[in-house]
């Protein structure tokens, strides 16, 4: 699996080149392809405010794939349906060539932002349509009014109000104004920079650029996860598409300084909140049969657990109350309880490096946490050996804060 | 690569799938939505779910999908651990396999959450194909809803106790380094599921139906295909071609891969093909075979880039064992096979193919045209 210093292990895992550059960051990867995959994203910070990134999506992923289209036919990357980036195969890796691409397509999206006038109808339809698009499903919308009610977001929550899917979206729509009305200043921080993560089979890493040190599975690798501002602690959206109730409870992950600390957090965690035989699994769709859907994502770029049930309305409130209680307090991890947290979240790790493009989307993510190189070997390798005791302290040290409860409600119908 | 046995009504498969960082290991049973008793549809929906009701339940990543003639149970772990897993399955087959009641809580919970998700499915309902009313036709009833929650009460206990008695099962194990061979499989699991199966019909290999989409002014065609490699690599080379170029004139759009990314679905006994496309209003509600002659004069090199991506799109071992199964319980061809036959499409092939459907078309006549 993980391979050490020097290894040609091609799962995925082990890097072969980590660049730093003005424009971003370029990282590759051993796969056993035959062909270099190419996965660029462009954006702002985790945490960076919700209406630069629909201005970013108006304005710059266009230029994005329009430049890298001259290099390939690109293929769009997508998360929950919206486009975050391009994807492409290309003959072969040239490490400075793939910058000067993203260096002209950054230029070419800050240039379209600065030169952005308030008065652009056309921009203005596009930056509607997105804020529609990007508000229809429960999920979306659940993401976009938490995300943008942080503080200086543009989704501001009256204490106590619940707010209505319609004004999540104008709310966006302007924010997004705001953006633009104050285009120039704000041209860098909505091109952001760019994250170019790519696999490489046979073929030797890129030449003719100085690559850094591969790195081998260490265990202590040190590690620090992003942590943006905390989420409002309830927030309540009607949506007039719901047919169920949905719920978005985000908590943070534990303050972890290595990976094999973050390895100890993710099998306690898996071991309470996971997906698959969690306690709180085992509670909500067996014993209450309280929710068909019951899923626990560890989002690195934000350093926090993401938690998603799809409830009817008379359980909503029930569910939260289950995970808010089991993140007080809870029973102790019996041994049983351990080892199937470590096989489930082995599973998972392993499956997110099977096939390259999984591998790409695996990597990216690495990156855009500012993570080592070496992240992805390393927490395979301290996850396989993380002993009972371990996970059980790291239950028991777990400080983070209450989680955070964004509930989706069925809007009433007219009659 | 593959190794598989047959003995009773257990078929094991055991594959290396070469590089893969982790194993799956596939249940499926020889029943699925279209066998399910006219007075209890939903039965095999409700038989996936409580697979995973089964002790040992705190077992490895797992999910369930129900096909039209299996119920498919996937199990996915570290390549270490496929030990643990196996015994654990063999333990969850013996108790469906023998006369032990499931627990009427455990029905009464797997009812309720498969009506949340067909009231949250309302919510994300997807454009597009209509697998539903190709469901019906199969199973020749118009008001056939594969979706269905099964109705609650003593003999749904009954039904579900019953399930598996006399059904072959597919137990097939990939991975990057299985260690064992179909046999050691076999041996470890044949205790579990004794007796024979009984053979089960499946639809008429050769039926062609035409019918109207539900949404839009669309129309849907469905085949069922003799199960060769040869017909699969076409229906998978056609369904990128598809892909790659516009719609043919007269047609909004045009989609011939919906069913599976594999361009077929192995159903008992054949291949099920279907075709999808929205019509020019002015044009008539048929979706005649021919119209997919436009998508053949795509040139060589279209047809070489296709045949060429194919490969990189290769099963996970997920989908691999799951194939494996499927191909041990209905006698579709193997994906290696499909994968080797895709080399030798060429334009004739796919004429031959496009005859294929045509001929079918014809012989079932306009008794086929549904929904006119």
């Amino acid at each position: 699996m993980s391979a050490g210093r020097g290894s040609v292990a091609t799962d995925g895992t082990v890097g072969t080149l980590d660049l730093r550059l003005a424009a971003g960051t370029l990282r590759c990867f051993a796969t056993g392809e035959a062909q270099p995959r190419l996965q660029v994203r462009t954006g702002c910070v985790p945490g960076e405010d919700v209406s630069l990134r629909l201005v970013h999506d108006a304005l710059v992923l266009p230029r994005l794939r329009d430049c890298f289209t001259r290099l390939a036919p690109t293929r769009p990357v997508t998360d929950h349906e919206r486009l975050v980036g391009v994807e492409l195969t290309v003959p072969q890796l040239d490490a400075g060539q793939l910058l000067d691409q993203a260096a002209e397509a950054l230029a070419s999206g800050r240039q379209a932002v600065s030169a952005a006038r308030a008065d652009d109808l056309d921009l203005d339809r596009v930056i509607a349509v997105l804020a529609a698009v990007r508000t229809r499903g429960s999920h979306d919308l659940a993401t976009l009014a938490t995300l943008g009610s942080a503080p200086g977001g543009p989704v501001h929550q009256v204490a106590g109000a619940r707010l209505t899917a319609r004004q999540v979206t104008e709310r966006l729509i302007d924010g997004g104004r705001a953006v633009i009305a104050d285009a120039p200043a704000q041209a860098d921080r909505v091109a952001g920079a760019a994250v170019l993560t790519a696999t490489h089979g046979p073929a030797p890493a890129p030449a003719a650029v100085e690559s850094e040190a591969v790195g081998g599975p260490e265990q202590d690798l040190p590690i620090r996860l992003p942590r943006p501002a905390a989420p409002p602690r309830w927030l309540e959206v009607e949506s007039p598409r719901a047919e169920l109730a949905y719920l978005q409870l985000r908590r943070a992950i534990p303050q972890v300084a290595t990976v094999r600390a973050l390895a100890a957090a993710l099998v306690a965690n898996q071991a309470r909140f996971g997906a698959y035989s969690s306690v709180v699994d085992d509670a909500i769709r067996s014993e209450l049969a309280a929710s068909y859907l019951w899923d626990c994502v560890v989002d690195l770029t934000r350093g926090e657990f993401l938690m998603l049930a799809a409830p009817a309305v008379e359980d909503a409130d029930r569910v939260a109350r289950l995970v808010l209680a089991e993140h007080a307090g809870g029973a102790a991890l019996s041994r049983r309880a351990v080892a199937t947290a470590r096989r489930i979240v082995r599973s998972a790790l392993l499956r997110r490096i099977g096939p390259a493009q999984l591998v790409l989307t695996t990597q990216s993510e690495v990156q855009r946490a500012g993570l080592p190189i070496e992240f992805t070997a390393s927490l395979l390798a301290a996850v396989q050996d993380v002993g009972h005791e371990e996970v059980a302290a790291a239950r028991d040290a777990d400080d983070s804060p209450t989680p955070a409860v964004t509930l989706v409600l069925p809007a009433a119908r007219p009659r | 690569m593959l190794t598989t046995t047959r003995q009773g009504r257990l078929r094991t498969g055991v594959r290396t799938a070469p590089g893969s960082p982790y194993a799956a290991v596939c249940v499926a049973f020889d029943r699925g939505y279209l066998d399910d008793p006219a007075s209890h549809v939903g039965l095999a929906h409700l038989y996936e779910h409580l697979w995973f009701l089964r002790a040992p339940a705190d077992l490895t990543l797992e999910w369930g999908a129900t096909h039209d003639h299996a119920t498919v149970l996937h199990h996915v772990c570290p390549p270490d651990e496929v030990p643990v897993v196996l015994a654990a399955l063999a333990d969850r087959l013996a108790d469906c396999c023998a006369p032990s009641p499931v627990a009427a809580h455990g029905i009464r919970s797997a009812l309720r959450l498969i009506e949340l998700e067909r009231r949250g499915g309302q919510e994300r309902r997807l454009s597009g194909f209509p697998r539903r009313q190709i469901a019906r036709l199969l199973r020749a009833d118009p008001q056939f809803e594969p979706t269905a929650v099964a109705p609650a009460g003593p003999e749904l206990v009954e039904l579900v106790d019953g399930f598996a008695h006399g059904v072959a099962v597919a137990v097939c194990v990939a991975g990057p380094e299985p260690g064992w061979s179909a046999g050691d499989l076999r041996r470890s699991l044949g205790g579990a599921v004794p007796g024979a199966g009984r053979p089960r019909p499946g639809p008429p290999v050769g039926g062609a139906w035409q019918f109207r989409a539900p949404e839009g002014n669309a129309c849907a065609a469905a085949w069922i295909l003799p199960p060769d490699p040869a017909t699969a690599a076409a229906a998978w080379v056609l369904g990128g071609l598809i892909d790659r170029g516009r719609p043919p004139t007269g047609l909004h759009w045009l989609s011939g891969r919906v069913l599976s990314p594999r361009g077929t679905e192995p159903v008992r006994g054949g291949l099920l093909y279907a075709l999808a496309a929205g019509l020019d209003p002015r044009r008539p509600l048929d979706l005649a075979p021919e119209l997919l002659l436009p998508v053949l004069a795509a040139g060589a090199d279209d047809l070489a880039a296709v045949r060429d991506t194919l490969p990189d799109s290769a099963p996970d071992p997920g989908e691999l064992a799951a194939l494996d199964a499927l191909s041990l319980l209905h006698g579709s061809p193997r994906f290696e096979a499909v994968l080797a036959a895709t080399r030798q499409v060429d334009h004739a092939a796919l004429l031959r193919f496009v005859d294929l459907l045509a001929a079918a078309t014809a012989a079932a006549g306009t008794d086929a045209l549904v929904g006119r």
